[in-house]
């Protein structure tokens, strides 16, 4: 019997150095890669389900979390964002109203966290007035996708925290 | 949707795509019990008669299934379903998902079945009192008929084919651990 001690632990092979702006090491895993049928299976589902969403990329090695925290490295667990966010010094925003390019949105289903994008710009319908924020996340171990900030699989949930790490003039 | 509808669907891609949007091991946990195969699974399980039988055929399956050959290349393909059978296995009986996740924790290129693996196997220590009687209801059903199965009865077939199980080796192992 064979227990990995610590996985995605500094110990572990499949990690990589990874830390916090305060040298907390962030545990992680590089994820091997799904073959070609996987991958092709993922973007057709989602191709049927969330027509809009844009497809960039698709790859299993990195998450949500790889994507935001760790330049598409490595596969970061959602349990280690409160640690990431403080020590990176980022700050909560009141809500969406107050969030700009650059900025991390959080989602949640049933309190509990399930995925984090980036804001990457607006979408204005001149028609109906209205104003989406379009958000770059990547899907699991499915695909990177440019979407409309609440056009994500039901299973994420909703958009329910907006966080900055923006730095005001002192 | 019968049982072997079910197991079909949880080997699928179309299920495999749609669960591995997790971004993490308690939400990929979520999302399968979401799913209706894995329901119904869990649901003739419960049923007293077809526990036994089921559990034989998710471990054959899990055992056929690691022998199968696959590209060294790339994460091993059946790596959510084998995650599935085993937590399926884990909600049931856990001693004998102990036995069966470290036979999992061996498979190479496995993700989701690998924190199945390691999360029953560190989960809470063999219960001694039960484990051959476990054993023996679910590996050879004609014993659950027997009031005081022995530990000295020979052991089963197993099931993994290529596989020799040594429950007390395990178990020591598992206690040493």
């Amino acid at each position: 019997m064979s227990f990995i001690i610590e996985a995605g632990g500094p110990s572990d092979r499949d990690s990589i150095p990874l830390a916090t702006r305060e040298r907390n090491y962030i545990p992680n895993e590089r994820r091997l890669e799904q073959s070609p049928a996987q991958l092709r299976a993922a973007v057709e589902i989602w191709q049927r389900e969330r027509p809009n969403a844009r497809l960039r990329s698709i790859t299993a090695v990195y998450n949500c979390m790889g994507l935001v925290f760790a330049s598409r490295r490595t596969w970061i667990e959602p349990d280690h964002i409160s640690m990431i966010l403080t020590d990176d010094g980022y700050s909560r925003l009141d809500g969406e109203s107050e969030a700009k390019i650059g900025d991390i949105v959080v989602y949640k289903k049933n309190l509990a966290l399930t995925h984090v994008g980036i804001i990457i710009g607006f979408d204005d319908d001149l028609s109906v007035g209205t104003r989406k924020m379009k958000v770059l996340s990547k899907w699991g171990a499915n695909g990177e996708y440019i979407h409309r900030i609440d056009d994500v699989p039901v299973l994420f949930g909703v958009p329910a925290e907006f966080w900055t790490d923006r730095r005001m003039k002192p | 949707m019968k049982i072997e509808q079910a197991m079909n669907e949880i080997e699928s891609l179309e299920l495999c795509a749609r669960v591995n949007i997790a971004s993490g091991y308690r939400i990929f946990l979520q999302l399968i019990q979401e799913e209706e195969s894995v329901r119904i699974l869990l649901r003739e399980l419960n049923s007293r008669e077809q526990m036994s039988k089921i559990l034989q055929m998710v471990l054959n399956r899990i055992s056929d299934i690691l022998q199968k050959q696959s590209d060294p290349r790339y994460e091993n393909p059946s790596d959510t379903a084998i995650a599935i059978y085993l937590w399926v296995i884990s909600v049931k009986d856990l001693n004998l998902a102990k036995a069966a996740a470290a036979f999992v924790d061996q498979a190479p290129r496995c993700w989701w079945a690998a924190k199945v693996s390691h999360e029953v196997l560190s989960n809470e220590p063999f219960r001694s009192d039960s484990r051959t009687s476990d054993w023996n209801r679910v590996l050879i059903p004609q014993a659950s008929k027997s009031v005081t199965p022995t530990i000295q009865a020979p052991l089963p077939v197993p099931p993994f084919k290529n596989y020799q199980w040594n429950t007390e080796k395990f178990e020591n192992e598992y206690k040493a651990a």
